[in-house]
């Protein structure tokens, strides 16, 4: 079953990255469970603030077919910039987290469950954006 | 701690503390306890797999995931992708996952010397000309995406690597591109 890294990529049936790809199939089957469990199951974290937050990591990974999958379901919340900061130290600066950043979200309101979800989340994209960029390298074969 | 790499790296065995409350094991939903088995041996006792159960699907998938592109047979071999792993959570200054997968490599015959100077120097450090054309591309590609070239690609080609041990090498990366940020940003290692 192809997966949301075929559809982005527009990987055709019997194409070089195709074959390889059907070489792994379990790759296939928990990237598109992942995409399924972080965007669509129920959450403490709306499903708009979930896609703004993917929007923006894949457009810190210049990533920009992955930012516009996310686009038409990303919106707006009153938390959503302390969502967002987060997101971009866990992008860009992962080693400057400390128990405070942690602290920050649960004083946002969010659970321990919604920051597991929204960490997750973050890290999956960021899983995404090297998977899309090392296909692509691959694309054209020898 | 102001950065997590000021923990410094090792290859001794770290054990890992979450920031946040963890699930009570008694208190595990059938469904939890069964993601627990499917993820690791010891993940009833971890702290890092008893703060991600709270979601449970996403790590079940994860895990699945991890465990495929980590351990499956034939492509890649398995310590190229320890390589790949290592190197990358020594660039991203995750200590405990540098200490999980710098053993493994080893283990898996690895070259003992050159992990112990990657552990300590970090990726720049002195290696063969093999295990350099995938650590470069690894830090590359775990860096920023884009900044991984065909120019690597070509490189990793010209060591004889297969279109599909190239791949096991990307999905290595980007496992770890995911596992660095959760074990860096949910908890912090301690020396048991």
């Amino acid at each position: 079953m192809p997966d949301v890294l075929d559809e982005l990529l527009g990987i055709a049936p019997g194409s070089h990255l195709d074959a390889l790809r059907s070489l792994r199939p379990d790759v296939r089957n928990a990237t598109q469970g992942s995409e399924d469990a972080i965007f669509n199951a129920p959450s403490g974290l709306t499903p708009a603030e979930r896609h703004a937050v993917a929007r923006q990591v894949a457009l810190w990974n210049d990533s920009a077919a992955l930012a516009a999958h996310h686009a038409p379901k990303a919106g707006d919340s009153p938390r959503l910039p302390v969502l967002l900061a987060h997101a971009e130290m866990l992008t860009l600066r992962p080693h400057e987290a400390t128990p405070a950043a942690v602290a920050a979200l649960t004083a946002a309101g969010l659970s321990p469950a919604d920051v597991v979800m929204l960490s997750q989340l973050i890290a999956y994209v960021n899983y995404q954006t090297r998977m899309l960029h090392g296909l692509k390298l691959l694309e054209g074969g020898v | 701690m102001s950065n997590t790499a000021d923990f410094g790296f090792t290859a001794d065995t770290l054990e890992w503390k979450s920031w946040l409350p963890v699930l009570d094991v008694a208190q595990a939903t059938p469904d939890q306890a069964k993601v627990l088995e499917e993820s690791h041996p010891k993940a009833k006792t971890s702290d890092y797999y008893l703060l991600l159960v709270q979601e449970a699907e996403v790590l079940r998938q994860r895990s699945k995931l991890f465990n495929t592109i980590m351990y499956g047979p034939r492509g890649a071999s398995r310590q190229d992708r320890e390589l790949a792993a290592s190197a990358e959570s020594r660039m991203n200054g995750c200590p405990y996952c540098l200490s999980v997968h710098a053993q493994r490599y080893v283990q898996l015959k690895g070259d003992p010397a050159l992990m112990d100077r990657l552990v300590k120097e970090g990726t720049g450090a002195e290696m063969d000309a093999r295990s350099r054309a995938i650590v470069d591309f690894s830090v590359r590609l775990s860096e920023t995406p884009a900044a991984a070239t065909a120019e690597d690609i070509a490189t990793l080609r010209g060591f004889g690597m297969k279109d599909e041990e190239i791949l096991d090498v990307i999905s290595s990366v980007a496992m770890f591109a995911w596992a660095n940020r959760l074990m860096q940003t949910l908890g912090e290692p301690y020396r048991a």
